[in-house]
């Protein structure tokens, strides 16, 4: 069963209550606080939320599985009432009055919210590095990083601090920070969850998506969030039935890209699975610069209403245009920065055809390859990230850090469903990673929990 | 081929409204240089145009008015004058 | 050297919804500053952008009564830039693919030929001042529609009337007010001077800051002095943006073309492709109306009206219904019938609503009773002067004309022997003035009538006092 089942079923029994369970949350976080998995907590807010869900469960209402349980969430989500900082300086004071939907959701299911966890700045990183509140540190060892951009929601869940968290997904950010921190990372489909209330960084490829203990806990949060909302023009996208997975297609590009030791984690998912046929997927080496091409035209263009005129933080200007360059450049670090100028670069007259169409391009190639796998196989497996966790401060690097996202990224840009399942070992923790086809979310996950059941 | 020079980098910096402090130029340009020369991969892409995906539907709003009138701002705003977002002028730079 | 202006115009309408074009607050004008607002519109972190769906109604309807082609699949782009009325540092428009395309509108004889008409967001409100530069969000985010013209427009006179035009279209709709003074009609213009004699295009310049129709001709006019006085001197016009300084009446140098914006346009992605479904097509097309200039040239045509009372009375669409009732409550509807129930309407029935502040669907009557009306002039029974009377009762309640008429004595007296005696006791009571009449003071005639008609207290037909008056005073003569 697993952990958040499990928490239900003993919240049923009335064997615990979630004031307790709240209370154990605050010690773990406490105990594990050189972890700084979290911006902030709220006690608070928590014990009175806690004591209204005891308080329904006694007056015999059961919003169901996820009613009492703690959960984390991503600071750049909005709960309503707490900052949402996007681990940016430039946002100081920005407190939003209403949650974000998927927050809302999980609200309304029951859920808790105990805190807004660390993240790369505006979800800019594959590391949790670029925090303007310091990294996260990974729980499995504390001299490596936790993965990113959600590396606060991973290190929260695998600490056990936890069950679920939410974190949201661009080019991998809730995968490849579950595949380092030993923990389940799902990426939803593409418009099935409502973005209202995420601060955007790519549009057209963010996605809020759950971190959990275990794959039947993430489905729980799935099924919680995943239904069109007003509020989000493009979430839209229904999701299927669960149909059982038949043919399993393994990546060759994508593990080819991976050393000898992850290899060996890849074979042992596939063994596990029932064995996969090796496809091609050849526009793979397009992915990583299309995906940095047009996730930071995007970002550029998301990031350009942090100006200090209307909320957040303001550095003082002789002129409006000296206050609002000044504002920007000491409130965005520096690979927030770095992005901005990248996405600008992209747009601009002259290089827009070389680069951002170009990028939109290798998209589109990507997409119908995909769409011609998944005519001959159901599911698509790889590695979740090339490597396990590095230590921090090993890769000052912009391009190799960039690079090193290149197994996450297809599935991102085409919008698919993906779910990293940690592969517990004797080391660090590998990911190994399931890819559907847009809508197929639930078989990804029917074959995930297959795979990790077959894997204890 | 990735044409990164501090002139490139001035421009952009002015369309991004960052500065890029003197001391700093050498090196942003460089690194700058580097992204760019490393996504110039996509120059290596074929030219046969890919098909592009069927457009989804895009979900209406119908006309009724549901916010109330009221501010968000004043909650967070960092400088208001008589109901108005108060800022530095605007100089001709 | 002669030249021709060759001048197109960009416009800017509000669209008349009741919310913005992305997001569940009002559209309305005025309202205490940042008030109208929401995290959509204001630019907060996390807020989405969701369509208005009359803004798409309305700009559709627009497209079809302009007679432009409807892209059934239309997309919206970010046209970035930074300015503090700019909340998310970028409007959402339509670059690449608008919803409409082509069209005209007819200025006199032309059709002037449209580009393009798309959907975009308002920006907000900046008052500029010397220590600091204040914003009002509540425009920021209302629905607008982009009119580009094709650069077909010949002269600062064309343009403005262009101007209004496009006015009495987008109100005869109910697509826009149309208010050039309270921004929901704007307009930019782009002039340049072709040497008649040459083909090659002239310089462009670029006008913006021009908020009446008499500015629209002002500007334009300076602007081609301008060019002139540059060409004749062997000069080239450099190609520019200029601000129109209405208090001086001239145009002032912005910015050179070479410091035009980057916009960096790119396909919006939070917005996916706009399709009009048969539904909504179907909306659209019920609104359409026939338009002021087509229901005029009908009037004219099938009713004999003259030109300027077919203008005057289809301006106003309420009004042109309100008429066109009437006139369809008339029994015969011949000629002169329909032009006596245009003067009245032009006449008393404006006047009254004028001095009284009022609009026609408020009056306790409808348009049957002025056709009533105009009936009992026609056949006799009312005068222009007794019919105007009677109005004026109509105007405080609702009745049959004829039975007001009886009620107040009103009806007119038409007949010989009714008149005769009046006749003949007003000329017994005024020996001297017949004296004087018949010593050749013939104007006198005037008094005889003006005293027939107060003892009758007006109802006596004026024509037949007149006739009777001559025929007795010959009577007497002889």
């Amino acid at each position: 069963m697993g952990a958040v089942a499990e928490l239900a079923e003993r919240l049923r029994a009335r064997a615990v209550s979630s004031r307790e369970l709240v209370d154990a949350s605050l010690r773990r976080a406490e105990a594990t606080a050189s972890l700084n998995a979290f911006v902030c907590l709220d006690p608070d807010g928590a014990r009175a939320a806690a004591a209204q869900a005891d308080d329904e469960r006694a007056r015999g209402i059961d919003r169901g599985p996820l009613h009492g349980v703690p959960v984390a969430i991503k600071d750049n989500l909005h709960v309503a009432g707490l900052p949402t900082t996007c681990a940016s300086r430039i946002l100081a004071g920005f407190v939003p009055r209403t949650d974000a939907t998927a927050v809302g959701r999980l609200r309304a299911a029951g859920a808790i919210v105990m805190g807004k966890t660390n993240l790369d700045e505006f979800a800019m990183g594959s590391s949790t590095e670029h925090s303007a509140f310091g990294p996260v540190r990974n729980p499995v060892d504390e001299e490596r990083v936790a993965g990113g951009s959600s590396g606060g929601s991973a290190a929260a869940v695998a600490a056990g601090v936890v069950p679920i968290a939410l974190g949201s997904d661009t080019g991998g950010s809730v995968r490849q920070p579950a595949a380092f921190c030993g923990v389940v990372g799902l990426r939803p489909t593409w418009g099935s969850v409502s973005r209202s209330g995420l601060v955007a960084f790519a549009s057209s490829l963010d996605q809020v998506g759950p971190i959990a203990a275990d794959v039947e806990s993430a489905q729980l949060v799935l099924e919680v969030l995943a239904s069109p909302d007003p509020a989000d023009a493009t979430a839209t996208r229904n999701l299927g039935p669960a149909a059982e997975p038949g043919r399993i297609g393994l990546i060759t590009e994508l593990a080819d890209a991976v050393p000898p030791a992850g290899r060996s984690v890849l074979d042992r998912a596939v063994a596990a699975l029932g064995g996969a046929e090796p496809v091609s997927l050849p526009s793979t080496r397009f992915a990583a610069p299309a995906y940095y091409v047009l996730a930071s035209a995007e970002a550029a263009s998301n990031l350009a209403r942090f100006d200090g005129v209307r909320y957040g933080a303001r550095v003082h200007g002789d002129s409006l245009a000296a206050m609002i360059r000044s504002t920007r450049t000491e409130g965005f670090g520096r690979e927030v920065q770095r992005r901005v100028l990248l996405g600008n670069f992209v747009l601009s007259a002259g290089h827009r055809d070389a680069y951002y169409r170009r990028g939109l391009a290798a998209r589109d190639r990507l997409r119908a390859e995909f769409d011609a796998l998944f005519r001959r196989v159901d599911l698509l497996i790889s590695l979740t990230a090339p490597e396990t966790a590095f230590p921090v401060g090993s890769r000052p690097d912009p391009v190799a850090m960039y690079r090193s996202d290149l197994l996450t990224i297809p599935a991102a840009l085409a919008g698919l469903p993906a779910v990293s399942v940690p592969v517990p070992g004797p080391g660090l923790p590998w990911g190994v990673q399931l890819m559907g086809p847009a809508g197929a979310d639930r078989t990804v996950l029917a074959a995930a929990r297959r795979l990790e059941a077959a894997l204890r | 081929m990735s044409g990164v020079d501090p002139a490139v980098v001035a421009r952009i910096a002015e369309l991004a409204a960052l500065d890029v402090p003197e001391a700093d130029r050498a090196a942003v340009t460089a690194e700058f240089a580097a992204i760019v020369a490393w996504i110039d991969t996509l120059a290596e892409l074929p030219d046969t145009p890919a098909p592009t995906p069927p457009p989804a539907g895009l979900a209406l709003r119908p006309d009724v008015v549901t916010n109330a009138p009221g501010s968000d701002l004043l909650a967070v705003a960092p400088a208001v004058t008589v109901g108005r977002i108060v800022v530095p002028p605007v100089l001709e730079d | 050297m002669s030249y021709t202006p060759v001048i197109g115009l960009e416009i800017h309408l509000q669209l008349a919804t009741a919310t913005k074009m992305f997001c569940g607050c009002s559209a309305a004008f005025g309202g205490a500053p940042n008030t109208r607002t929401c995290p959509v519109c204001l630019g907060f972190p996390g807020a989405l952008p969701v369509p208005n769906e009359q803004a798409v109604v309305l700009a559709t309807r627009l497209a079809l009564a302009l007679g432009a082609t409807v892209q059934r699949s239309s997309a919206f782009d970010r046209k970035s830039y930074i300015y503090p009325d700019l909340p998310k540092g970028y409007q959402i428009t339509q670059q690449v693919q608008p919803i409409a395309t082509g069209g005209a509108v007819p200025v006199g004889a032309r059709a002037i030929p449209l580009r393009r008409l798309h959907l975009e967001e308002d920006a907000g409100k900046s008052s500029h001042g010397s220590s600091s530069t204040t914003i009002d969000l509540n425009r920021a985010g209302v629905p607008l529609v982009e009119l580009v013209t094709e650069p077909a427009l010949r002269s600062p006179a064309e343009a403005a009337a262009f101007m209004k035009q496009v006015r009495r279209i987008v109100r005869y709709l109910g697509v826009s007010d149309g208010n050039m003074e309270q921004g929901s009609l704007r307009c930019d213009a782009n002039v340049s001077l072709r040497r008649t004699d040459a083909e090659e295009p002239g310089d462009r310049v670029e006008l913006k800051n021009i908020n009446s129709f008499r500015f629209v001709s002002q500007a334009l006019e300076h602007e081609i002095a301008r060019h002139a006085a540059l060409l004749d001197a062997g000069e080239r016009v450099p190609r520019e943006t200029r601000l129109f300084d209405a208090k001086r009446g001239v145009t002032v140098f912005m910015r050179s073309k070479e410091d035009d914006q980057d916009y960096r346009y790119f396909p919006e992605p939070d917005l996916p492709p706009l399709v009009l479904d048969d539904a909504l097509l179907r909306r659209a097309r019920e609104g359409l109306v026939e338009l002021a200039h087509e229901r005029a040239g009908r009037w004219e045509r099938d009713w004999d009206l003259r030109a300027k009372d077919a203008a005057a009375l289809s301006a106003d669409r309420a009004t042109a219904e309100w008429f066109e009732a009437a006139v369809g409550a008339l029994g015969s509807r011949d000629g002169a019938q329909v032009r006596t129930l245009a003067n009245l309407m032009l006449g008393e029935v404006a006047r009254r609503l004028n001095d009284a502040g009022g609009l026609l669907a408020d009056l306790p009557f409808g348009p049957a009773r002025l056709a009533q009306l105009v009936e009992l002039i026609e056949d006799g029974t009312l005068s222009v002067e007794l019919a105007r009377k009677v109005l004026g009762v109509l105007w405080t309640r609702d009745a049959d004309p004829s039975a007001i008429a009886d009620e107040h004595g009103w009806r007119q007296m038409s007949d010989d022997a009714s008149i005769d005696p009046v006749i003949r006791a007003v000329l017994a009571d005024h020996p001297a003035e017949l004296g004087r009449f018949r010593a050749g003071k013939t104007k006198l005639k005037g008094f005889f009538v003006g005293q027939v008609m107060k003892r009758t207290r007006g109802t006596a037909n004026p024509g037949l006092v007149s006739a009777r008056l001559d025929a007795l005073l010959a009577e007497q003569d002889g």
